[in-house]
């Protein structure tokens, strides 16, 4: 009996473990967990995929396999669709955005001068590299510093001559005072500094204008054929807006959160009031002003382009906003970085310029990108004042004869461009984000 | 080595302007000034100069002429015959229509789509991230034209238009019919019940908390608080032989008459609008909850919450502290957003006032400055709303004391005793603790102050002659000065905040003098004396003002400041 009941097996080990059940790992168990876990999950599953079943196929068969790219009119894309695809068929008539392409890129600008503009652009790239990527050699900077006459000299024409001259201010402003100054009160920053940017704005208001008519009278003339303001149009409009806004907002914007911050009363009124007033009101109502309004303010008589009017709204718009950021910044920085700062004996404008912003600005960075892409997305603002970036030429196209009732079309691909801007410009922020994140 | 910082012997010269510290700020701003000064001297000689050339005067009286054009979505009564204000009010009020209901839909939207981009559900997650960076990254403006294209061409023209949704809806394509609500006889009554209840139930809620303090006990609050106004306000409503009812649109000739009229830009604009900005507002709630970090939920479950109350107690308080001032900002950007109505015909302010009164009357620089006066007005009054709110809700740092600045109360220092201002943090000056509940009438007063100039200044029908534009200007200033500071007093009351006695003082103030130039308080209120208004008025400003200084208890925690030696 007692060998009967003897012991059949005694384990000698561990039993190894044994896999997951097969509905609990790989895609189905991935399925199970993420897409069907509750009653309330599948049905959310269930409805988005049937949200995408009958959304996505009949977009891509509309755009892609039925869209039309060649044709003169509206009807006749109907008629080859309906050809090549049968009664009934509807597909997209890209055809619209194949006849008007020029005119999306450029506006109304010269077609023979159209490699001015692309050149422009070009240069873009090369000019900003330094600024979005450290590892380009920092001499760039110079360039980048320099672009923005390059672009205008470019994009409007006109005499080289003062274009020159205009670049020479900031020199001759820096000769006048740093050092023939230097006679008259010695060695001091602050006055150096005043005195040296007096003299770039004297020489800018008063001189430039002379001298290269001057030039022009004895030299001859040296430059490219000027090109009207309103002939820009189309994405090469939205991107001048847009790149002079962003360039000019950031610098700006500092100065003024740099004035909110401080502690001197009327600066930081002044500051206040200045943010206050344009963060309150709309962009539309500014563009009004610089469209209807601004030439009150001028001298009577006077009055300068509009597109010009337009930038110099724009950026200080932009520039009002980009001081909320920055200011966000500086106040995200714990009070001990000024006190630092304080104790190493660094003045205001070292502390700020070696401790705070850095910091600041690194802070910002999320805020300042997206203001980047509020500001090229606002640009199209300019169509409601008449001015014909590309939202500006879609209704005119449509009111054109051939392209009557085109619609989706036209809108899509505009959107499209600001979409891919705007999307890499975002990345890109989330990109610089990583890059600069110290801690872990 | 000593150093001494201050040198007696060394007498003033004029390089110490800007190299010693101590005139160095004093001068800055000096000069700083003073270019601001010359500045806007230039500017207004530039305009005043124009102005003339162009044979323009600048006043608003011509916001009283007819303004002889039609505007086909309205809120307030308005023929083509009224003034120009009227016209403006119309926008104005088109503009807050689409703000208020953007902002409702917008926050449905993000809200919805913040939370189930969080989802582990991995398809709805991603769905929901292709329609934020979507939406996030296109122009409005073409958002809005191609909606409102879209609507143009999609919807039937009224005679072929179907109701839907029973009846309820009838989109065509010169816009949406809603049916209307109809109010006849007794229906005041079942009005009047309706608020009734709304009381009651705010009472029983008080009463509620005080028990629960008391005892530990819990009552179905809500579904208490539901019962009594659903219940009251549905027998009112059968007692009285059920006096409000529905008018549905209908077909006559070319078009629906009745109903409630939506035009399609109207519904194209709020909806693009909506569709945009919930997109920002996803991100904003995703950030908000993201950021309440997971151990503030385990902490609630271990304390034995359940998971609403956890989430309500625990996680959301906290979580609308990061999501409340982005979201606010998006509210701001959809109201400035709605301007945009000007591209697809929608009359709102940018319509009216920038728009057509604006090409009518040539008067580019008020009109403009109207506008402006606007829109800043709603930023401006939200932004202060939500500095109040901060002020409650912010965490307390090292520096932070509430108060500092000039205040009324240091006038008062010497007769009521010495106040200090205190560190926030203390439990007792937490914004609810110990405030009179009959404090909260106080609201009523400068609300209804508000509510009154409001009306009479841009609404009332009057006869041309004595409209407020034609007033003079010391009038205008007083009365909006006025209208201004009450509004503030009301929002500093309801926020608890000290700067209430500020407020209420300037408010005074403005009251006196407005009592002075003889403003026609008679004629804002119908039936009211002047006499009235004006003493009772004054009696009741002097009365909440001593009450809030030299009273007893309320001025302890209301206004986070105390008397010295009445706390330690």
């Amino acid at each position: 009996m007692s060998s009967d009941r003897s012991i059949a097996f005694v384990a000698s080990g561990q039993i190894p473990p044994s896999a997951p059940p097969a509905n609990l790992t790989g895609p189905i168990g991935w399925v199970r967990e993420n897409l069907f876990d509750g009653i309330l999950n599948s049905i959310l599953t269930l409805a988005s995929i049937a949200i995408i079943v009958m959304v996505v196929p009949p977009i891509i068969d509309w755009a892609f396999l039925k869209g039309v790219w060649n044709a003169g009119s509206l009807g006749e894309c109907r008629e080859i669709v309906v050809a090549t695809h049968g009664e009934g068929a509807s597909g997209a008539c890209w055809a619209v955005i194949h006849e008007r392409i020029y005119q999306f890129l450029f506006g109304f600008y010269p077609p023979e001068l159209y490699w001015r503009p692309i050149l422009a652009f070009m240069l873009l790239f090369v000019a900003i590299a330094p600024v979005l990527f450290s590892s380009a050699p920092r001499q760039m900077l110079w360039f980048s510093l320099a672009y923005p006459l390059i672009a205008f000299f470019l994009i409007w024409g006109g005499s080289i001559w003062g274009t020159l001259l205009f670049l020479a201010g900031p020199v001759v402003g820096y000769l006048v005072g740093f050092r023939a100054g230097r006679f008259a009160y010695g060695d001091n920053f602050i006055v150096g500094a005043a005195v040296t940017v007096l003299a770039t704005v004297l020489w800018w208001l008063f001189a430039v204008t002379p001298i290269a008519d001057a030039l022009t009278s004895t030299i001859g003339f040296v430059g490219f054929e000027p090109v009207e303001s309103d002939r820009l149009g189309g994405f090469l409009l939205s991107i001048t807006i847009g790149v002079i806004g962003i360039s000019g907002s950031l610098p700006i914007g500092i100065v003024l959160a740099l004035g909110r911050q401080s502690s001197m009363f009327a600066i930081k009124t002044m500051c206040v009031v200045f943010i206050e007033f344009i963060r309150g009101v709309p962009l539309i109502t500014l563009l009004f002003v610089a469209s209807v309004l601004l030439n009150y303010f001028l001298p009577p008589g006077t009055s300068f382009d509009l597109v010009l009017r337009v930038v110099i709204m724009v950026t200080l718009f932009a520039s009002a906003y980009m001081a909320e950021v920055i200011r966000g910044g500086l106040a995200a920085l714990p009070s001990g970085q000024y006190e630092a700062a304080d104790a190493l004996g660094l003045n205001y404008w070292q502390a700020t310029r070696l401790i705070i912003m850095p910091q600041a600005l690194k802070v910002a960075i999320p805020g300042i990108v997206s203001n980047f892409i509020g500001l090229f997305k606002d640009t199209t603002l300019v169509s409601v004042i008449g001015l014909l970036d590309p939202v500006g030429l879609l209704n005119p196209i449509r009111a054109d004869s051939a392209w009557n009732g085109i619609l989706w079309e036209l809108y899509m691909f505009v959107a499209l461009f600001f979409w891919v801007f705007c999307f890499s410009m975002s990345r890109y922020s989330m990109y610089l984000e990583k890059k600069l994140k110290t801690d872990r | 080595m000593s150093v001494t910082t201050e040198n007696p012997g060394v007498s003033f010269r004029i390089d110490m302007l800007w190299n010693d510290s101590r005139y160095r700020s004093t001068f800055l701003q000096i000069v700083a000034l003073v270019l601001v000064m010359l500045a806007i001297l230039w500017l207004v000689n530039n305009v005043a100069q124009n102005l003339a050339a162009l044979g323009k005067d600048f006043s608003f009286g011509f916001m009283s002429w007819p303004s002889s054009y039609d505007i086909n979505q309205r809120l307030i009564e308005y023929t083509s015959r009224s003034s120009h204000s009227t016209a403006a009010v119309v926008g104005l009020l088109n503009t807050l229509l689409v703000a208020v209901f953007g902002c409702i839909l917008a926050t449905l939207i993000g809200v919805t789509a913040g939370v189930l981009r969080l989802s582990h559900n991995w398809i709805v997650s991603k769905l929901m991230t292709v329609y934020i960076e979507g939406i996030r990254n296109i122009p409005v403006l073409i958002q809005i034209l191609l909606l409102s294209a879209v609507l143009d061409e999609a919807l039937p023209h009224p005679k072929n238009a179907e109701a839907i949704l029973g009846g309820f809806l009838t989109p065509t394509n010169r816009g949406f019919y809603f049916p209307g609500p109809v109010f006849s006889d007794g229906s005041l009554y079942v009005v009047l019940a309706f608020i009734a209840s709304v009381c009651v139930a705010v009472w029983f809620g008080r009463w509620s908390v005080r028990r629960q303090q008391a005892t530990g006990e819990q009552l179905p609050d809500f579904w208490i608080k539901l019962g009594i106004i659903a219940g009251t306000t549905v027998l009112a409503y059968l007692v009285m032989g059920m006096p409000i009812g529905l008018e549905y649109p209908e077909l006559k000739g070319f078009n629906f008459q009745g109903g409630i009229y939506a035009r399609t830009s109207l519904i194209a604009l709020t909806l693009a609008l909506s569709i945009y900005t919930g997109a920002f507002i996803a991100e904003n709630v995703r950030a908000g909850i993201q950021a309440i970090s997971q151990g503030q939920t385990e902490a609630a479950y271990a304390l034995g919450l359940r998971p609403g109350r956890t989430m309500r107690l625990i996680v959301l308080p906290q979580a609308l502290r990061i999501i409340i001032p982005p979201q606010i900002s998006q509210y701001l950007n959809l109201t400035k957003n709605s301007s945009l109505a000007l591209a697809i015909g929608y009359m709102d302010a940018a319509g009216t006032l920038g728009g057509i009164t604006l090409n009518q009357t040539g008067k580019e620089f008020q009109t403009l400055m109207l506008l402006m006066g606007f829109y800043l007005t709603i930023s401006l009054s939200i932004s202060f709303v939500m500095n109040l709110y901060n002020e409650q809700v912010k965490l307390v740092e090292r520096t932070s004391v509430t108060g500092g600045g000039f205040s009324v109360l240091a006038l008062f220092g010497g007769v009521s005793g010495k106040w200090e201002v205190l560190k926030k943090g203390d439990a007792r000056m937490q914004p609810n603790f110990g405030v009179a509940g009959w404090l909260n009438l106080v609201v009523l007063l400068y609300g209804a102050t508000f509510a009154m100039m409001l009306y009479y200044v841009f609404l009332e029908p009057r006869e041309a002659s004595n409209s407020y534009y034609l007033w003079s200007t010391g009038h205008q200033v007083i009365t909006l000065l006025l209208t201004v500071f009450s509004a503030a007093a009301m929002m500093t009351c309801i926020f608890k905040h000290y700067r209430f006695i500020d407020m209420a003082a300037i408010e005074l103030v403005f009251f006196i003098l407005a009592v002075l130039i003889g403003l026609p308080f008679g004629d804002m209120t119908v039936g009211v004396p002047n006499s009235v208004i004006v003493f009772g008025g004054l009696a009741a400003r002097l009365a909440i003002i001593g009450y809030t200084v030299f009273g007893s208890r309320p001025n302890v925690t209301f206004f986070y400041r105390v008397r010295e030696g009445s706390h330690s």
